[in-house]
């Protein structure tokens, strides 16, 4: 690894970085607003799991959920964050960066 | 830099996963709410056709008998609204029209030319043979349309898979 790619490594967003996240990251930012069991479909997750990975990105700012309905017919729907984006779109770059530099 | 941060970064720069891996999930993901949907159902072209058909009469009948075209004009738009509320809850996810792979782009283009030729096709029809022909020109053509194009749609959502699954 050279300076350059060392450089890059620093611009990498260690909340996005994990697998599941940068998933759901890449998903809510081609979506306008996401359902959780979509998520959880696709990743193919346990409910805990996906909950886990999705409370660290609201912590983060990075994704807003908005709950409608309760119960069994409730839905939980999520939608990425200015900061989100600017966050994901960083990474991204940074990952693309690391190929060319390799 | 936090001490955590370092931690998980120099992890990251330890991991044997190429930062292609990474990308290529990142594409998968990115095309899912795109590409990954559920059947749309067979009444949904012909019913759409009946509502554009239905909106074709009512329009031309609000300057004669508003009392009756107004609230149907009103009950036609409420059952749009209905629906798009409904067809967000049946997908589970609302993609953006920007960011679509590219062989959906081709079925978004496709659709879009599709919508002038039918408008076209309609005011044509209006102005030579009146509105109940119109109506009827309209439920054909909307109800072929979209039949047409949800089949491109599913086409190209199933290249796109292949695609991104590396057996296209």
């Amino acid at each position: 690894m050279n300076a350059e790619s060392a450089l890059r490594v620093t611009d990498l967003d260690p909340v996005i970085h994990a697998p599941k996240r940068l998933a759901v990251m890449a998903v809510l930012d081609n979506s306008i607003t996401t359902d959780f069991s979509f998520l959880r479909s696709y990743l193919d997750v346990t409910d805990s799991d996906l909950s886990k990975q999705m409370s660290a990105l609201e912590r983060v700012g990075y994704v807003a959920i908005t709950k409608t309905g309760r119960g069994r017919g409730g839905i939980t729907a999520y939608r990425i964050t200015d900061d989100g984006r600017t966050a994901y779109r960083h990474h991204l770059a940074a990952l693309k960066a690391l190929t060319t530099f390799e | 830099m936090p001490q955590w941060k370092v931690i998980v970064k120099v992890a990251i720069m330890e991991s044997d996963r190429d930062p292609r891996a990474f990308l290529t999930d990142a594409e998968r993901a990115a095309a899912a709410p795109y590409i990954d949907y559920p059947p749309t159902p067979k009444w949904y072209p012909p019913a759409v056709g009946a509502w554009a058909a239905a909106m074709v009469l009512a329009l031309s009948a609000l300057s004669d008998h508003p009392a009756v075209a107004g609230p149907i004009l009103l009950v036609l738009v409420a059952g749009e609204g209905a629906f798009f509320a409904w067809y967000r809850r049946y997908r589970q996810t609302m993609p953006r029209l920007h960011g679509a792979p590219p062989e959906i782009n081709s079925a978004f283009r496709r659709y879009a030319v599709g919508v002038i030729l039918v408008v076209a096709v309609c005011v044509a029809a209006f102005v030579l043979a009146g509105p109940i022909l119109t109506a009827g020109v309209g439920f054909v053509t909307v109800t072929v349309g979209l039949a047409l194009y949800e089949r491109h749609y599913a086409a190209a959502s199933d290249a796109a898979q292949r695609r991104l699954s590396g057996t296209g």
